[in-house]
């Protein structure tokens, strides 16, 4: 048993099952507390720049992460030609600074503003510090350890399919530089503070509304003179 | 309520931290190092299974050098011209190879210094035109390699057999892989066939993939003969054609990547909406 082992397969098998069994456990007992803890009521200027860049950088960078584990061989080919290569590589680079401008952006907001500042918890501070320890590793990787789009499908992608099908091989990651193994640690502790935090709000990402029947609203009042006509 | 959620997270994690070091008390017998499977595993495919050396790697049987324990182990650690440094092998492991490399090719302990065989030049020798294959048996002839084929595999167009990745995933080489910026997972390749001894050398390396992250990547996904020989007809013209190795174009992906971000950012101040319109703000406007 060595420190590669005890990070990189039994914490993930601890923290996996955790967060699962946790968040289910506070959306059907707790469905009050699930919650994004807004502050957009106390302050919406900074929020504005920090929380849509850091929010949407965020995502589609997870994006990618993911298709990069689904669908290696789509990224593989991608990268083939350096001109795609080098388009996917910038592309993600941009994304990931415009997550961690933002994240910045929502450090400073929670730090300066007194309102803001008064309702933050501790639970708040410990998530914005790993959510910025995962950009910045993010980012570093992306630019010391070219080409991350590539090697992630060589390395990340067989380890996490290893670890999904109960044939863990974390010798896998075992000499990546510190720096990569820092990043996908870090997930790890995303992950275990995910149902105790205000991070449980991403499972209210109303997907429903995906296929849900479609609804006709009739406003059965006349319309009025002053904010215009409606229907 | 967030603060019982709040108090849960706490003993959660230090359940799971006590879990974990329950655990890992009782497991330290596991790293039994064996010396010989360490070699097979780290050294057999630059140096050979019988230790007789590939291209510029030298020849370790009845090697001198294996005499001096520091420094074997200070190679082994820290790398040595082409060959790269171990240093995620733990104490126990390089240990038990030095003593394996010592003992099965070395002199007694304190009778070396009468042996002056030059190392690399033995090396070099030995290999020859022939290929030396993963298990070790060699002799057979180098099957003639396609460096176009070969290129297709190192940037991933044509993918290896056995689902391997391709080389410019960690590595460039030649102009494939160095315009990103930055550096990279693995070494610059250019002048792989100078320093692997050509095409035959490059094809006994590839045969048992042993570098840090290459090792467990390319487990269970061999590249067949035929590849290996590819790649190594497109190193060697790559080595011949004098492109030079260069030097990556540091900060251009960090610059192409910052340019991004304000553009992201100037798109979202001209056109997100800012916020909508709230019943009060309606009302207000409405009454004027």
């Amino acid at each position: 048993m060595n420190w590669n082992t005890i990070l990189f397969l039994l914490v993930p098998y601890a923290v996996v099952p955790l967060a699962v069994v946790a968040s289910a456990y506070r959306l059907l007992y707790r469905p009050y507390t699930v919650s994004s803890l807004s502050s957009q009521i106390l302050e919406s200027r900074k929020l504005f720049w920090g929380s849509i860049s850091f929010h949407w950088g965020l995502v589609l960078v997870l994006t990618g992460h993911l298709v990069a584990l689904l669908l290696p061989r789509s990224i593989t080919l991608w990268n083939a030609a350096p001109i795609r290569l080098y388009l996917l590589e910038a592309t993600g680079l941009a994304l990931g600074l415009w997550a961690l401008a933002g994240g910045a952006v929502l450090a400073w907001r929670r730090y300066s503003d007194a309102r803001v500042r008064a309702v933050t918890r501790p639970a708040d501070v410990i998530v914005l510090v790993l959510l910025v320890v995962s950009m910045v590793t993010g980012v570093l990787t992306a630019t010391l350890y070219s080409f991350g789009s590539s090697w992630f499908t060589a390395v990340f992608t067989p380890y996490l399919w290893s670890l999904a099908t109960l044939r863990p091989r974390p010798e896998l990651v075992a000499d990546l530089p510190w720096l990569v193994k820092l990043h996908a640690f870090n997930f790890f502790l995303l992950a275990a503070t995910f149902p105790f935090t205000r991070l449980v709000h991403i499972v209210t990402l109303p997907l429903g509304y995906l296929y849900r029947p479609w609804q006709l609203v009739i406003w059965a009042r006349r319309p009025s003179r002053d904010t215009g006509a409606r229907r | 309520m967030l603060q019982t959620g709040w108090k849960k997270a706490i003993y959660s994690c230090s359940f799971v931290v006590l879990w974990v070091s329950v655990l890992s008390v009782g497991s330290g017998e596991a790293l039994a190092a064996d010396g010989a499977a360490v070699y097979q595993a780290r050294c057999s495919a630059c140096h050979g299974a019988e230790g007789e050396g590939r291209g510029s790697f030298p020849v370790l049987a009845d090697n001198p050098f294996l005499d001096d324990e520091a420094a074997v182990t200070d190679v082994v650690r820290g790398g040595r011209g082409a060959m790269p440094g171990f240093p995620q092998l733990s104490e126990e492991d390089v240990a038990a190879l030095t003593t394996y490399l010592r003992a099965t090719w070395g002199a007694a302990p304190g009778s070396g210094e009468g042996e002056t065989t030059n190392t690399t030049a033995a090396g070099t020798g030995a290999t020859g035109t022939t290929a030396p294959d993963a298990e070790g048996t060699g002799g057979e002839p180098l099957k003639p390699g396609d460096p176009h084929n070969g290129e297709a595999l190192f940037v991933g167009a044509t993918a290896f057999t056995s689902g391997a990745p391709p080389c410019q995933a960690c590595h460039s080489a030649g102009a494939n892989g160095r315009a990103g910026g930055g550096l990279l997972l693995g070494t610059d390749l250019t002048d792989l066939a100078e320093r692997a001894g050509g095409a035959a050398g490059i094809s006994g390396m590839l045969a048992a993939p042993a570098f840090p992250v290459m090792l467990a990547a390319y487990e269970g996904k061999p590249i067949s003969e035929q590849e290996r020989a590819d790649l190594g007809a497109y190193f060697e013209d790559l080595a011949a054609s004098d492109t030079g190795s260069g030097s990556i174009l540091a900060g251009k992906l960090w610059l192409l990547g910052a340019a991004g971000a304000a553009v992201l950012f100037g798109l979202m101040g001209l056109f997100w909406p800012r916020h909508r319109v709230t019943a009060a703000e309606r009302l207000r406007g409405g009454a004027r």
